[in-house]
């Protein structure tokens, strides 16, 4: 944390809302792209993470420097995520592969644009990958999205999420299989037999 | 004997760790090699789909403006406190900590507590009904009670005067003049200045009446 983190902190405990904002201002993109992935919809994806940020404001004055701002921020964050799985608020929308160009644009019309055909490669790799995410359950999207997004460990999510590690890795693994069969790569041809190459 | 099919999930491990290279068991295997490198191009795209889905520049002034106007209407609930004052922190804490406990032991502290309460549901019910076997303690207290031993009796003596008969002799006659005499003088001096005794004493004998006691 760095000195002037800290001392918005302070300031923000006070309250001031402006400091809460600069906070906000430096962690509110990996927020708000961790909603995004999460509920797949960009409308809900902002109100879900502009909730995390009320409710953060809110609880300001408990936040003891015991861990960084945005582990509070990120654990702020997952509870807001379960509460709205269970509470089943936000609108469900599958981005499947089968939107065409223009659908893919009324979804998530702030993605960006490089160029034309990359764009359209881009925009169909991001409707694949969520299509993918899309089959798994709210828990197992987070799980994958906080192993992969967010580069947490297993131990550090099964604490997080309330859960086993193995449940996690579980979690993991099945969002690759989900991922693999949505993104159609193939099979290795010779997968399937006990092969003599490792015998050890 | 290396097995593909049984060391695809130790696979898909690795490949969801942060391991670039595979250790040296699934290297000699070109199915598992294969089967990495899938597995690693997956996350790859995954990741290129994440980064790719960021909104662009432009929409980050408007998010941040509404933001500013939800937290200027919102204010924190309970303003700032330093974290050594901040009981209810504290309390929250305490009352939502929680731990992990193996499910045997959690098993056998559960059998433990039911066998706690069971035993001292009988422990409980033992002393109750033997509290009510037990014959209640005598508690000898001395009372000191006046007791009057006193009494008046009042008897009543009847006397016999036989009268002479005719054929009284004289003698019997003279005895009779006597014993008028006597008896007169007894009658008239013997019951003057008599004052009836304050106490009477009585002696009662036990068992000279049936129902004496």
């Amino acid at each position: 944390m760095t000195e002037n983190e800290a001392e918005l902190i302070k300031r923000a405990q006070a309250p001031d809302a402006e400091a809460f904002c600069q906070l906000a201002g430096r962690y509110g993109r990996r927020i708000y792209s961790l909603a995004l992935h999460y509920c797949h919809d960009p409308q809900d994806a902002e109100d879900l993470s502009q909730e995390v940020w009320l409710k953060a404001y809110q609880a300001i004055g408990t936040f003891r420097h015991e861990s960084g701002f945005y582990t509070w921020i990120r654990k702020i964050t997952i509870n807001c995520f379960l509460n709205r799985q269970r509470s089943s608020f936000f609108r469900w929308r599958k981005l499947t592969a089968q939107l065409t160009g223009d659908q893919i644009d009324n979804a998530e019309p702030a993605l960006q644009v490089p160029s034309f055909e990359a764009s359209l490669n881009n925009r169909i790799l991001v409707a694949k990958v969520m299509g993918a995410l899309a089959q798994l359950t709210p828990r197992q999207r987070l799980i994958f999205l906080l192993k992969h997004h967010e580069g947490m460990t297993y131990e550090e999510i099964a604490t997080a999420i309330g859960c086993s590690t193995g449940t996690a890795k579980k979690a993991v693994a099945r969002a690759l299989t989900k991922l693999r069969e949505e993104l159609n790569v193939e099979l290795p041809p010779n997968e399937c037999v006990p092969c003599a190459a490792g015998e050890y | 004997m290396h097995n593909c099919r049984a060391t695809k999930t130790i696979l898909i491990e690795l490949a969801a760790g942060d391991a670039n290279q595979l250790p040296g068991e699934f290297k000699n295997c070109a199915a598992c090699r294969e089967e990495f490198a899938a597995l690693k191009n997956v996350l790859r795209a995954a990741d290129t789909a994440i980064h790719l889905a960021q909104p662009a520049e432009g929409f980050w002034p408007g998010y941040h403006e509404r933001l500013r106007e939800r937290l200027q209407k919102s204010q924190p609930t309970s303003g700032w406190l330093p974290p050594k004052f901040s009981m209810i922190h504290w309390f929250r804490k305490a009352l939502t900590t929680s731990i992990r406990v193996p499910v045997p032991a959690a098993l056998a502290l559960l059998v433990l507590l039911v066998f706690s309460i069971f035993f001292a549901m009988q422990t409980r019910r033992a002393s109750s009904a033997g509290s009510i076997l037990t014959p209640p303690s005598i508690i000898t207290k001395t009372v000191e009670v006046p007791v009057f031993q006193e009494k008046v009796v009042t008897r009543v003596v009847y006397r016999s005067i036989q009268k002479p008969s005719r054929e009284v002799t004289a003698r019997e006659v003279a005895r009779t003049r006597d014993y008028r005499q006597a008896e007169s003088a007894v009658t008239t001096q013997g019951l003057e200045g008599f004052k009836p005794a304050n106490q009477a004493k009585v002696t009662l004998i036990n068992g000279s009446y049936r129902n004496e006691k």
